[in-house]
């Protein structure tokens, strides 16, 4: 029971410094190669919510996805226009920096990525030692903070020095979110987060994006309806890199305005 | 009936098939048996704390070793490691890196060719632009020859090793605010390392060995020498010298010569299998 407590007091204490942000994004287009796979996309993501994006396979979602943290134009061959603001800041105006960007938004990937070489405690701190923290003391403590927010505290405190690979898929995944989290960001991006994970793993990591709302803003892509009507706030429905509809999720579920969204969720396709 | 004719067919061919392999894997390890035995048995003879201790005497005194040579040998291969290493892992880094970029597949064409060059004439070349216009052998000039014939090895194996590193690791490390440096060389290189570490330490194993590049950089000396401007010997110089010599005594210490250079590179072997331990004490790839 301390323990719970102990651990309450501690989530209590970092949320009160991590503010959540609100994402406007306006005239989004993105390709790749000579293929455009977002296609004008403006829509307002709302803060301290989860907002779900769905859609068939290949409709552009993760790139979109990729986009909100400038991400997406590291690859070879991609181009982004548009804007996205991050509470008034245009992320893609000129004087940004990509790397400060990125250090507010961050994106967790489809497969657990876990850093091979370095040990569990290691890899939670990885982003703040990238951005210039050097205290010992204050990382574990960050690494402790991190960990418990990830529900992953009581299953790694006792090998902390151990390789990331001796975990399973699931707490691989949940090491990957602390690791983001650690870096305080105003934005989590989960993209498919879950694609890979046994049930027992999925609903862990849902019960914890449920719980992270309340301190970080957080959109997740999703191809798995069910987990976007359990989770989310909001919800964006993607076609061919257009944004077809977004709405309330119960809304979207139980009265959608569009008639693909209703094709869609009804089964018809995808 | 036709059923057990069947399974005799299949043991028959079974036990061929196993012969053909116990035959193959004899083939490939008597060699490499029977030379170590060979140098084991020869080389020994001659093999004292001397050998490692003296310098080479005139024909008929007693004794004698190859000091110098062990030194000169560890010292080329310093200079070698030196110049070959960062340039090589530069070199592939940045292949793989921006890979289908002109300059990368340049790079790349170059390795290629340049380890497929016979290694007398990377010492023709070091002669040409490092020995004429010096007027001097050198052991400078002996360990840039070396160098010359690691790098590729080195450009190669590294930019293997990247491109196994999967994308998503180089992105996540973005992700959490890495700049593109530090994400490629704290977190792909970093990950790459143990088998770029194996693949410089069989480069150095390699390059240790090899006597045709130093024929005219390094040239040999008999006498005791450390200074990068003077002619500097080598155990491979040595032996060629010593071994097509008429003399029993040269030709004996030219066999624990050829013991201490396969030494030489049973230790590199050794050294690259520990490097692809990681920390966690598994086997790397």
């Amino acid at each position: 029971m301390a323990a719970v407590a102990a651990e309450r007091a501690v989530v209590a204490a970092l949320s009160a410094g991590a503010g959540t942000a609100a994402l406007r994004i306006e005239g989004l287009n993105a390709t790749y190669g000579a293929t455009r796979v977002v296609r004008d996309v403006t829509a307002d993501i709302a803060p301290g919510r989860v907002t779900a994006i769905i859609g068939p396979s290949g409709c552009g979602k993760s790139t979109l996805l990729r986009c909100l943290n400038r991400l997406h134009e590291t690859a070879r061959n991609a181009t982004v226009s548009g804007s996205v603001w991050l509470d008034g800041v245009d992320i893609y105006a000129p004087d940004v920096s990509e790397v400060a960007v990125r250090r507010q938004i961050a994106l967790v990937m489809q497969r657990p990525t876990p850093f091979p070489m370095l040990s569990i405690a290691e890899n939670v701190v990885a982003g703040l030692r990238a951005n210039g923290a050097r205290s010992g003391s204050a990382l574990r403590d960050a690494a402790e903070t991190a960990l418990r927010r990830a529900a992953l505290w009581n299953e790694v405190a006792h090998r902390l020095g151990d390789s990331p690979v001796t975990l399973s898929e699931g707490q691989q995944q949940r090491l990957c979110i602390a690791r983001a989290l650690a870096v305080s960001p105003r934005v989590l991006l989960l993209d498919e987060p879950t694609a890979s994970l046994d049930p027992a793993s999925v609903q862990r990591i849902e019960e914890l994006v449920y719980e992270l709302r309340k301190r970080t803003t957080v959109v997740m892509v999703t191809h798995n309806m069910q987990q976007a009507a359990r989770v989310s706030d909001t919800t964006a429905f993607v076609l061919h890199g257009e944004l077809v509809e977004m709405a309330p999720t119960a809304r979207l579920f139980t009265a959608p305005a569009d008639a693909r969204t209703e094709a869609y969720i009804t089964g018809r396709f995808g | 009936m036709t059923k057990e004719r069947n399974i005799g067919r299949r043991r028959a061919t079974g036990g061929v098939m196993i012969a053909l392999a116990v035959a193959g894997t004899a083939a490939a390890v008597v060699p490499l048996v029977a030379i170590g035995w060979h140098l084991v048995r020869k080389g020994l003879d001659a093999l004292s704390p001397s050998f490692f201790t003296a310098l080479p005497v005139p024909v008929g005194e007693a004794g004698g070793g190859m000091a110098n040579a062990v030194v000169g040998t560890l010292l080329l291969v310093g200079i070698a490691a030196a110049i070959g290493i960062p340039i090589g892992i530069g070199a592939g880094l940045y292949a793989a890196e921006h890979r289908g970029h002109p300059l990368a597949v340049a790079v790349r064409f170059v390795s290629e060719v340049l380890s497929g060059l016979p290694s007398i004439l990377v010492g023709v070349f070091v002669w040409d632009f490092v020995v004429r216009p010096s007027q001097h052998f050198s052991a400078l000039a002996g360990g840039i020859a070396l160098a010359v014939i690691m790098l590729p090895l080195v450009a190669r194996a590294t930019e293997e090793f990247v491109l196994l590193v999967p994308v998503q690791l180089f992105e996540t490390a973005l992700a959490l605010g890495y700049s593109r440096w530090r994400a490629a060389v704290s977190v792909v290189l970093r990950t790459a390392m143990p088998g770029i570490v194996t693949a410089v330490l069989v480069a150095l194993a390699r390059v240790a060995g090899e006597t045709a590049p130093l024929l005219f950089t390094a040239f040999g000396n008999q006498y005791w020498s450390v200074s990068l401007g003077e002619p500097i010997s080598a155990l491979p110089l040595q032996i060629y010298t010593y071994a097509i010599s008429p003399y029993d005594e040269w030709q004996s210490l030219a066999w624990a010569g050829a013991l201490v250079l396969l030494g030489l590179a049973l230790v590199f072997s050794i050294a690259a299998r520990l490097a692809t331990r990681n920390r966690y004490g598994r086997r790397g790839r």
